[in-house]
């Protein structure tokens, strides 16, 4: 089964958003899956005039399926998701609402447009994020995921192996520490000054083990760069983007813009070149007793 | 495959190093050999006693193979009698120290090693590359500092996903070998649990830290004639070479061993909140004197989070948190003695990192699981947590009530962080902060001048008056000084390890509980705890080679009659003040009373199992027999008559009515004046304790008394009609008719009584006839009452077959109206029954066995085919509103020939509370469902019945077997003699 059997890319008209779809059809065509547009309207248009307005070049028009709806553009995105079962959203970071008000100075709003930010939060899938300097560069080559040892990067990890095997690509690995966060500084300084077979490098493979439990070996040799940075983390994953041309960074997050790594993501999204994919750590609240029949 | 999927039931192989892929043994040995040699050749030469040279074979494996230098050195040396000062890690070589001389013989060692290379195990290498090849993580874990050194000179590092060795355990400060703290961080670095992991070791201190990390399988190489000792010291499986494995045959051998382990535990995944007071039911700790409910380690703020003492009630009262599901009952009368009481959660702990508490009911909770060890007798948690900041703790539990130490809890918490340092907080202060609320019959007490370094609670019940100590000594690891609160720094990858000891006493044990409980705390270390725990497990180990019922292959029935026998041995005390309440110590339910159910269902279980249990039960009847006399004499009759329900002094503390929550509806309640074939049925079990034991003393001192009393209550209960006797307005077995006449059951058993009464009495007077007289004036019988109790029961009308060969319940109750029973009534009676029982009464519904319970208990006296015309009438209209009637079907239903319905009775009866079959399984276990499980067992699928010569198999028991089983064996204990009982399957011909 395909890793992303269907992929949605919500569209506005906008040639902006229309960018996605460059990406979108790319993954869509190596990974086999199903391509759905949406378009937001408050009229339906006959297929190929919705298509011709919506920017989608004439070469994918037999490759998706369009599909219009006369809701909230958010709510037509998520009710979207759930009904195509799509695993995987591609959408730019600020649509043509944002566009048309002109690029703010400050807040949420510089790095994401309102109907993204709310796609964001309330969607449990995956979103590959075009930040608003997107250039784009097919095909992919690596991923970049930054890990912390919690379980939202554990899962963006798998995530990005998972996807790296299915594309043919690599994923770089790091671990930047925050020069504010005496904890980083504490574990390094206490577990590894003076022994001789153990470097930092091993302090990041125990991390990444222990994010793939799950995973067959040769998924995990995708894992092809382990690096640990120091500073300013936006800066220092930009930095270690450009160096390492990187094509995308998968990124594990609770998806909320105002707590936890936040400031992280709203100081590089207005960075970055290369695409973000977004990625929830969704835990089903299961239960279980482990007695019965089911036993044997 | 299974399912068409290919399913592998381990992820991780971990080896250990010398003896498994390199051969450095050699090496070592000489090095060690160097060594000592050269070191008592030295005390020699400075005038001390010559001593035998290092042997590297014998030596070598008794002393330092698979331990950590300075232990190798230290352990050698106490064998030869010497004793060196420990010195420090960072002593030279050479000093004369412990740690000098590990430091030199590592530098001999190296030297060695540099010179000679490292030469591997072609076959353990061929094994490494056919496991990664298929996706299978390895590591290697060894206790040598020079681990990677060794791995790399010999070219094999690149096999291994994780290397532990010596250096990395000492810069976490772990245990070495036997402790398996080398093998579990080798695991959490691989990403997989223990259970999914395989080791592999030729040591056996190292197949020791396998087991007893809870690793999936343990793998012993005997390369040294070592089969049995590794066999022995815990490991699974031993071959000579690793060439004889291979993925197939280690997922055969995990899957064998898994099944095993399987059977023993009963495991929860995951959190449910709307479970949890089921869960807290079912993962109950106990030793008969203290019961602990299974509550979180931090209890949730609506836990029923209780630690019961046997024996310890105190006054009911209208509106406390105590009661039934559905109905409270609110009036006991006037007994201080009615409820029992609960005691604040002696496992209570809270924890925070970083000023961050952690709860598995939170939301950053990875995993909870909770596991009953139920070999040992021990409850582990396990939770893995991350906080907002992605720090990432993992907390392991493990508690238990001590089964060598009654007054005895044990508990340990670990908690590791995983990938930050931070500020550790353990509040282990058992404070509860709604004492009034949770706890309502307790009234704090001062404990001034006590252990500052203890936490001490005193308390004493308000009615009874009876006080009651816990006394709690928490100690972190590395430190011998008590405490209840800690706040500690910790590092990345650190474990703290918190231990508690807990002592409960009250002052119906001792007469000064304070000092006690506080001196049993004072004297026990940290160390001790390991040897307390270990005692525990011992205990445990002998009430299985008596318990246990083995069905090779049906790994959940296993599992359940294992999950029964734990409840029915933690409910035991050998305390003849106490007996079992009907959820025993594990909930609310019912109070803590005492009813038939100890008699008629679990007691068969204690007497062919445990039989001194069995003879304490019947101990508490006879020392609650003045309230027995009393409630006869109350009722107006003669004798003893044992309450519905009873608690410390036998008076009866059945409710008069229920109060409905739903409706506030008062229900009245017919059971405490009228059923009272409870009577006969301690009658009845104290003549099956005399053929099962011939306890002469017992029947002196006991016995024969309570036997001669019960008597007189009945020929007194009896009324003469029409030259027969009668008795009336009753209730049986069936709670849904109540002021019936001749109830069959109750007839029969008060007949019963009367005879043995009869026989019992004859017998003393002939076998005790020195004491006979005296017994006679004390309990003032009269030359010719014995003669009147045999022509009581003579003429006392037990209802008999009719032509159909069915019995009548009771007079009248085929003329009932018929009651459609649906479906979906069954096994989950609506509460409509409740309030409704004036029109239920007229009716042919019935609670539960009644006419096939007499039937069950004198299987002998009624022919086949009047079994099978009774389970056909009645069966039909059970609505099986007790959990001790599935049971009993299932018996009845094998003896007849109807397997399938056997079968189903069996299960519902057998999961009863894993299944919450009934939906009431929050405030306690079913221990009489259990009971009622084993003698569906023993009397109908096996059709067990005894002789003199001991117990005897129906010869239509093999074909009577469960369908998926394909043998049973069990042991019985038959006048002190332990027998088994085995029985293979035979389709019928």
């Amino acid at each position: 089964m395909s890793l992303f059997p269907s992929i949605l890319v919500p569209l506005d008209g906008s040639s902006g958003a229309a960018r996605s779809l460059g990406c979108a059809t790319w993954l869509a065509s190596r990974l086999g899956a199903r391509l759905h547009v949406l378009s937001a309207t408050p009229r339906e248009l006959p297929a190929r005039e919705e298509l011709e307005r919506l920017h989608v070049p004439r070469e994918h028009w037999s490759r998706v399926e369009l599909h219009q709806a006369s809701t909230y553009p958010e709510d037509a995105i998520l009710d979207a998701i759930s009904r195509y079962d799509c695993r995987l959203v591609v959408m730019t970071s600020r649509g043509a609402a944002a566009e048309a008000r002109g690029a703010p100075s400050s807040g949420i709003a510089k790095v994401v447009g309102h109907v993204t930010q709310a796609v964001i939060e309330r969607c449990a899938v995956p979103v590959l994020l075009l930040p608003p300097r997107y250039r784009e560069v097919l095909p992919w080559e690596r991923l970049l995921v930054p890990v912390s040892g919690g379980a939202e990067s554990d899962e963006a990890l798998v995530l990005a192996v998972h996807l790296a095997d299915a594309l043919g690509l690599e994923v770089h690995v790091a671990h930047v520490s925050d020069p504010d966060s005496k904890d980083e500084e504490f574990a390094v300084r206490t577990r590894y000054s003076d022994q001789l077979h153990h470097e930092y490098r091993a302090q990041l493979e125990e991390l990444v083990s222990r994010a793939l439990p799950a995973l067959a070996t040769a998924e995990c040799c995708r894992v092809q760069a382990i690096q640990l940075g120091h500073g300013d983390i936006a800066g220092e994953l930009v930095n270690i983007m450009s160096r390492d041309r990187v094509s995308v960074l998968v990124v594990g997050w609770h998806g909320i813009f105002v707590t936890g790594r936040a400031q992280v993501l709203r100081t590089l999204i207005p960075l970055l070149e290369a695409p973000v994919l977004l990625t929830k750590c969704v835990r089903p609240t299961r239960f279980q007793l482990k007695v019965g029949e089911d036993l044997e | 495959m299974r399912g068409g999927v290919p399913m592998r039931d381990f992820d991780a192989v971990i080896f250990d190093m010398d003896g498994v892929v390199t051969q450095t043994a050699r090496l070592h040995a000489a090095a060690w050999k160097d060594l000592f040699d050269h070191f008592l050749r030295a005390r020699v030469a400075d005038g001390h006693t010559p001593f035998p040279p290092f042997d590297a074979k014998e030596d070598y494996l008794a002393f330092v193979d698979g331990r950590p230098r300075h232990e190798g050195v230290r352990r050698f040396l106490a064998a030869r009698g010497v004793q060196l000062p420990e010195g420090s890690p960072k002593d030279e070589p050479g000093a004369m120290s412990v740690h000098g001389l590990g430091a030199q013989k590592d530098g001999l060692f190296t030297s060695r090693m540099r010179r000679n290379g490292v030469a591997v195990f072609a076959s353990t290498l061929a094994l490494i590359r056919r496991l990664r090849e298929r996706g299978v993580k390895t590591a290697v874990v060894t206790s040598s500092r020079n681990g990677r050194e060794v791995l790399r000179i010999a070219d094999v590092e690149t096999l291994f996903d994780v290397r532990v060795d010596g250096i990395d355990t000492d810069a976490l400060a772990l245990e070495g070998k036997p402790h398996p703290a080398p093998f579990l961080r080798a695991a959490e670095l691989l990403g997989v649990a223990p259970g999914r992991a395989i080791v592999i070791e030729d040591a056996i201190s190292g197949v020791e830290a396998g087991r007893s990390g809870g690793f999936g399988l343990v793998v012993g190489v005997d390369r040294h004639g070592n089969r049995d000792a590794l066999l022995a010291h815990g490991a699974d499986v031993v071959v000579p070479d690793l060439g004889e494995l291979d993925l197939e045959t280690l997922d055969r051998h995990m899957r064998e061993r898994r099944e095993a382990l399987l059977a023993w535990h009963v495991e929860q995944e995951g959190f449910d909140p709307a479970r949890e007071h089921g869960m807290e039911s079912i993962f109950t700790v106990g030793n008969g004197y203290l019961g602990v409910r299974g509550a979180l380690d931090t209890p949730l703020p609506g836990s029923q989070a209780d630690l019961f003492v046997a024996g310890v009630y105190d006054r009911k009262s209208a509106g406390r948190p105590y009661s039934e599901i559905e109905f409270i009952g609110d009036d006991r009368g006037d007994s201080v003695h009615s409820e029992l009481v609960s005691v604040p959660f002696p496992f209570r702990v809270r924890l925070a990192v970083d000023g961050v508490p952690l709860s598995p009911a939170g939301t950053r909770c990875r995993m909870h699981r909770r596991t009953l060890d139920l070999q040992q007798g021990i409850l582990h948690g396990y939770a893995d947590y991350d906080t907002d900041t992605d720090r990432r703790v993992v907390v392991r539990t493990r508690r238990c009530a001590s089964l060598s130490d009654l007054h005895l809890l044990l508990q340990e918490v670990t908690v590791t962080l995983v990938n930050h340092s931070s500020e550790v907080e353990l509040d282990a202060s058992l404070e509860d902060p709604d004492l009034k609320s949770n706890h309502p019959h307790l009234t704090r007490l001062d404990v001034a001048g006590a252990d500052a370094t203890l936490d001490v609670h005193r308390f004493t019940t308000q009615a009874s008056r009876i006080e009651i100590v816990v006394a709690s000594r928490t100690t972190l690891g590395g430190s011998d000084r008590g405490g209840v609160r800690w706040k500690v720094q910790e590092a990345i990858g650190r474990t703290l390890t918190f231990r508690r000891q807990v002592a409960v006493y009250t002052s119906a044990d001792v007469a000064d509980p304070l000092a006690v409980a506080m001196r049993r705390i004072q004297e026990m270390s940290w160390e001790d705890f390991d040897g307390e725990v270990a005692a525990h497990a011992a205990r445990w180990k002998q009430v299985w080679k008596r318990a246990d019922v083995r069905i090779p292959g049906s790994t959940a029935t296993e599992q359940a009659l294992r999950f029964n026998a734990y409840h029915l041995t933690s409910a035991a005390d050998r305390d003849p003040r106490v007996s079992v309440g009907a959820r025993a110590l594990t909930g609310r339910a019912y109070e803590g009373h005492v009813f038939w159910d100890v008699e008629l269902f679990k007691f068969p279980f204690y007497l062919y199992t445990f039989p001194d249990v069995a003879r304490t039960l019947l101990l508490y009847r006879f020392n609650t027999l003045g309230g027995a006399r009393r409630r006869a004499h109350a009722l107006g009759f003669r004798g003893a008559c044992y309450a519905w329900e009873s608690t410390a002094t036998g008076d009866d503390v059945t409710p008069r009515m229920i109060r409905l929550k739903s409706s506030g509806k008062e229900i009245p309640i017919f059971t405490g004046t009228q059923q009272v074939h409870v009577t006969a049925g301690v009658a009845h079990a104290i003549w099956r304790y005399w053929e099962a034991t011939r306890d002469r003393e017992f029947m002196r001192d006991a016995g024969v008394e309570i036997l001669a009393e019960t008597a007189r209550f009945w020929a007194s209960r009896c009324t003469l009609d029409a030259g027969l006797f009668h008795i009336r307005k009753v209730i049986g077995p069936d709670e849904y008719h109540h002021a019936v006449n001749d109830n069959a059951y109750t007839n029969w058993l008060a007949r019963f009584n009367l005879e043995r009464a009869a026989e019992a009495v004859e017998w003393m007077k002939r076998e005790l006839a020195s004491e006979w007289g005296a017994f006679a004036e004390r309990i003032a019988l009269s030359p010719g009452e014995p003669d009147g109790w045999t022509n009581t029961a003579r003429a006392l009308y037990c209802p008999a077959p009719n032509a159909d060969g069915v019995i009548e319940q009771f007079e009248g109750f085929f003329d009932l109206e018929d009651y459609p029973l649906p479906r979906e009534e069954r096994f989950k009676a609506p509460i409509s029954r409740l309030f409704d029982w004036e029109r239920i009464n007229r009716m042919k519904l019935i609670k539960q066995a009644d006419v096939l319970m007499l039937l069950h208990l004198f299987p002998g006296a009624f022919p086949h085919d009047v079994m099978a015309a009774n389970y056909h009438y009645y069966e039909p209209m059970t609505d099986h509103a007790s959990s001790l009637s599935p049971g009993i079907h299932s018996a009845i239903a094998a003896r007849i020939g109807l397997r399938e319905e056997a079968e189903r009775y069996w299960r519902e009866s057998l999961w009863l509370d894993l299944s919450d079959r009934m939906g009431n399984n929050a405030l306690g276990v079913h221990p009489a469902c259990m009971g009622a499980t084993w003698q569906a067992l023993v009397f109908g699928f096996l059709g067990v019945h005894f002789e003199d010569s001991g117990p005897v198999r129906a010869s239509w028991a093999a074909s009577a077997l469960p369908s998926k089983w394909k043998e049973v064996a069990l042991t019985v204990n038959w006048r002190g003699r332990e027998c088994v009982i085995h029985r293979e399957r035979e389709e019928p011909a």
